[in-house]
């Protein structure tokens, strides 16, 4: 039963379209999977009756020869960060437990309109903010390629399940790489589109000058497949742009002769492991083998990423998150006569530690006093990190680099040093900053077994370059050692 | 913002100002890591910014506006099914003016 799952995306779309299997039948083996990999702390609701019943319809849809798309039947996984209307929706706070919000989120709703099977809401850090999935107030994600490891976060259940087959693909959100970092640790593709390309509405906001949704999963084709249903401008999300959406499998295949690779010295440094400075090299010579062009390129302002976005991050939540407040949804928590009291005492009981300390940060950072010296000086270097991609794509097409600093870290390693945990995206950070369109591709194993991941960095709406090249490496072995 | 160092009645001004409340021992250690962070975001003053303008959306496009029109909301008993008070078909809250 389990060999169904090891399939792709795109080749279980098709079993779908030729009847040689049914959804109900993959969607009972997700299930199952689900159970079995239980301890890795991947789901935190599991909408079983819900899925029988939408992968039923789906086989009739498939019967009468009307499928929705060729997403019809297909299960896939939701970060609990996507307001759904018939599942809980809790973005892993205790605050949240047991929220069952009233409408879906677009790129929900457009997902159930392409017939795709929603398993289940997906573990996470609270409210996005970490990095190893240790700050779910529920319980930890496990690494699915060694349980001492963490998975990543913040999106480290949606990049878990996706590696250990419980879904076909999973969404995500990226505010300083919780799509890509969490997929490097796992060992799956991960994209970040374009700042604006894919609808923020109904998803629950953490930095919203930054936060973007895309997808997690196995092969690059399979992301093409899924950023096709979610991309698009919508009039319900005013940050999203009018763009128009390619088609993203046509020239997917079509190799990298020519393409200039931008290869930013900041990114290699000596302090890489050796084992993914390895898989990086090899990279690079794949690609020249295929034809691409490497050029050696300077961000500069590369090393003041990680100051900048913790105070445009930490801002922004800090004023998002004020409206978790008691009054209108979650949980209440004392103070029946004096409202101050009751907002206090709400926020208090339902945040954990690193929400708290990032509200704190942010609250500081806007402060009487603060603003100039701290948030209008990160809004004025963030120009300067977008005015140095800029510079960097008017010699290149794409840019590689390493996700991640390391590979998965301990458990509990990084759990009392939050600076250490926010250095663990060091990479990652100045693309949000930039609102480009980033992915995480694999690139093999280090000698411990533990995934290894290269990031591609795309000119503003050119995902369809950046799946291009990632097609192109994964097809010629990547990085594999 | 180089050599600033964050009091406890700083820490205790910002989480009143952020409706977060902490026992004691809690602030010192949220002094400390504010502290060691805000240490580490010090980095930026190697930059001279004066003549940079902010950056508040990577594209630089302006907000699109809808057009004018009113168009149906959220069923009202669907929004107040999650409220924790509900009151007079409203959201309950402790009252505000005597």
């Amino acid at each position: 039963m389990v060999d169904i799952l090891e399939q792709s995306l795109e080749a279980a779309c098709q079993q779908i379209r030729c009847g040689a299997i049914t959804s109900l039948a993959l969607v009972s083996a997700c299930l199952e999977k689900v159970q079995d990999t239980k301890d890795s702390g991947c789901f935190l609701h599991v909408s079983e009756s819900s899925a029988i019943q939408a992968a039923t319809q789906s086989d009739q849809r498939h019967k009468n020869r009307a499928p929705k798309s060729i997403l019809d039947g297909v299960p896939i996984g939701l970060k609990d960060i996507f307001i759904t209307r018939d599942a809980p929706t809790t973005c892993a706070s205790r605050l949240l437990e047991g929220y069952i919000p009233p409408y879906d989120s677009t790129i929900v709703a457009k997902l159930r309109e392409a017939g795709a099977i929603i398993l289940g809401k997906l573990n996470m850090d609270e409210f996005a903010m970490g990095s190893s999935n240790e700050f779910s107030a529920y319980q930890p994600v496990r690494n699915p390629h060694n349980p001492d490891k963490v998975a990543g976060g913040s999106s480290g259940g949606s990049a878990a399940a996706v590696a250990n087959h419980s879904v076909f693909a999973a969404l995500g959100t990226d505010t300083g790489g919780s799509i890509r970092q969490p997929a490097a640790f796992c060992g799956t593709v991960g994209l970040k589109p374009t700042y604006g390309r894919v609808s923020r509405f109904g998803m629950i906001a953490f930095a919203s000058s930054l936060d973007q949704a895309g997808p997690l999963t196995r092969t690059v084709r399979d992301n093409a497949i899924i950023l096709q249903a979610i991309a698009g401008y919508d009039d319900k999300d005013s940050s999203s742009v009018e763009q128009s959406v390619p088609d993203y499998l046509e020239g997917i295949e079509q190799g990298v002769q020519n393409l200039r690779v931008g290869i930013p010295r900041e990114y290699f440094e000596e302090s890489l492991p050796s084992a993914m400075a390895q898989a990086l090299a090899k990279t690079k010579k794949s690609l020249e083998e295929q034809g691409a062009e490497l050029i050696d390129i300077s961000l500069p302002h590369s090393e003041y990423g990680i100051a900048t976005y913790y105070l445009l991050a930490t801002a922004e939540a800090s004023s998002n998150l004020a409206r978790f407040d008691g009054v209108r949804y979650g949980n209440r928590v004392g103070g029946d006569d004096d409202l101050h009291a009751m907002y206090q005492n709400t926020r208090s009981a339902g945040f954990g530690p690193e929400v708290k300390r990032r509200i704190m940060l942010g609250t500081y950072a806007l402060s009487a006093g603060y603003y100039d010296a701290y948030y209008l000086k990160a809004q004025k270097v963030r120009t300067l990190i977008c005015q140095d991609f800029r510079d960097a794509f008017s010699q290149v097409d794409v840019i590689l680099t390493p996700t991640t600093p390391t590979t998965a870290f301990g458990m509990g390693e990084q759990l009392n040093d939050p600076l250490a945990m926010y250095l663990s995206d060091i990479f990652t950070v100045n693309v949000n900053l930039a609102g480009l369109p980033a992915m995480a591709l694999p690139i093999g194993f280090d000698e411990d077994n533990l995934p290894l991941s290269c990031q591609l960095i795309g000119r503003p709406w050119d995902e369809s370059t950046l799946l291009g090249v990632a097609r192109s490496i994964e097809k010629y072995g990547g990085g594999s050692i | 913002m180089s050599d600033e160092t964050i009091s406890l009645n700083q820490v205790k001004h910002i989480a009143k100002l952020a409706r977060l409340s902490f026992p004691e021992e809690d602030l010192v250690s949220m002094q400390v890591d504010l502290q060691a962070i805000l240490g580490y975001i010090n980095k930026l003053e190697e930059l001279d910014t004066c003549s940079i303008d902010a950056t508040i959306h990577p594209h630089n496009i302006p907000l699109p506006l809808r057009e004018d029109h009113a168009t149906p909301a959220l069923p009202r008993e669907d929004v107040l099914k999650q409220a924790p008070e509900v009151l007079a078909n409203g959201f309950g809250v402790p009252k505000v003016i005597e």
